[in-house]
């Protein structure tokens, strides 16, 4: 094959490679100042609170599945701290979609169980009761799909 | 075991069941699908401790008073007209049962656990999610009030009818209390039909139990002789309906 081909065919892939790029990150910026415009700063700290403890349940499940104390207990602590942040929001009926706001009463009872149950998670793992330990695991895991049906509605 | 210590036993076992009949408590499941479970006779009493005439009852104030067991609150309520003569109800397994009407000189007084079916809701001292809704009051959980609802999943049931359910996420109707109507207008609770959760309950609130109780397993113990009963908004500082 004659050099200069060669060299044309480089040429090509580098603009192709180029043009990709700058479509990429112009669409990357679009849609960031897309998803920028339309997210409720309320909507966002629901979602992370909502993320914290979900990766607290992960962690608390790990902890039962390896026989974790240290995962149990730290998992606890994101579950606990997610309520928390909920608390400092201050009104839960304006934490709450506009539309389930009327529920504020039941998400706050809400908050009240999965506190109590997953203290008692680690009360119960700390004391080597292994299978009471789950069972406050699904209880807890019962008041969030409670209210995520309620709130959420499904 | 020799003979004669074995006609001992007997003999005091017999002894004791003619005392106190109620000794004998048992769960029956009859060739009809009914599903019924009796317990100690106890006696509806006010808070003061006299007996409650069933002629005292207000219509459509949801009465609270705790059986079988010590932790198990009951709905009582006197409807605004009689209730069904008689309703086939089904338990969340499939098991039919007869729930056999009210009691009272209008038929119109029933009694059935205030421990919804689906997530074990319940009054208690602080707030009750569980309530009657009166005929003039509407509510998100049915097209028209008089009836009994769930606040946390939006659960009705009819009172009228065995607590039958009539809409939301609960799987069965609200357990009933059998009561007895006596001839000097008193109020007897005597058992419980349909498929209790109590074994459920018990379990999911041990925290409340212990504080209350001292111990969850102390909140399992019976009720004896009476029940104070009292109206759902003395017995919870706050009644939430939606």
């Amino acid at each position: 094959m004659p050099p200069g081909v060669k060299t044309c065919k480089r040429n090509d892939m580098k603009k192709t490679v180029a043009i990709l790029a700058v479509v990429i990150m112009s669409a990357s910026v679009a849609f960031a100042s897309q998803v920028g415009e339309k997210v409720d700063p309320k909507h966002q700290q629901r979602v992370n609170d909502m993320n914290m403890m979900a990766q607290g349940f992960n962690m608390v499940l790990n902890g039962f599945l390896y026989n974790s104390e240290r995962n149990v207990v730290n998992g606890v602590k994101l579950i606990q701290g997610g309520v928390t942040n909920i608390k400092e929001q201050g009104d839960l009926k304006k934490y709450l979609p506009e539309d389930t706001a009327y529920a504020y009463k039941f998400g706050e009872k809400t908050l009240r169980r999965i506190m109590e149950y997953s203290t008692e998670v680690v009360e119960n793992f700390q004391a080597k009761d292994a299978d009471a330990a789950m069972e406050s695991g699904m209880l807890l895991l019962r008041q969030c799909n409670s209210c995520h049906s309620r709130v959420r509605g499904w | 075991m020799e003979r004669r210590d074995f006609l001992k036993v007997v003999g005091t076992g017999a002894a004791v069941i003619a005392i106190k009949p109620s000794l004998i408590q048992q769960q029956l499941f009859a060739a009809d699908g009914s599903l019924f479970k009796t317990y100690e006779k106890v006696q509806l009493v006010g808070a003061d401790g006299a007996p409650i005439k069933a002629s005292d009852l207000k219509k459509e104030v949801a009465y609270v008073f705790r059986y079988p067991h010590i932790s198990t609150p009951c709905f009582l309520l006197n409807l605004p007209e009689p209730a069904d003569a008689k309703a086939t109800l089904q338990a969340e397994d499939g098991t039919e049962y007869i729930w056999e009407g009210a009691v009272g000189k209008e038929r119109s007084i029933v009694a059935y656990t205030a421990i919804c079916p689906h997530q074990m809701t319940h009054p208690n001292k602080n707030d009750s999610f569980i309530s009657y809704v009166r005929r003039d009051q509407k509510t998100m959980a049915y097209e028209k009030g008089g009836v009994i609802v769930c606040g946390s999943h939006l659960s009705s049931f009819d009172p009228k009818s065995g607590a039958k359910k009539l809409q939301g996420p609960a799987a069965q109707p609200l357990a009933s209390i059998v009561l007895e109507h006596a001839a000097d207008d008193t109020l007897w609770a005597v058992a419980v039909l349909g498929a209790e959760k109590f074994h459920e309950y018990f379990k999911s609130f041990k925290s409340e139990f212990k504080e209350e109780f001292g111990s969850w397993r102390k909140a399992k113990k019976l009720v004896k002789i009476s029940a104070p009963t009292v109206t759902l908004s003395e017995y919870s500082k706050e009644v939430i309906q939606y």
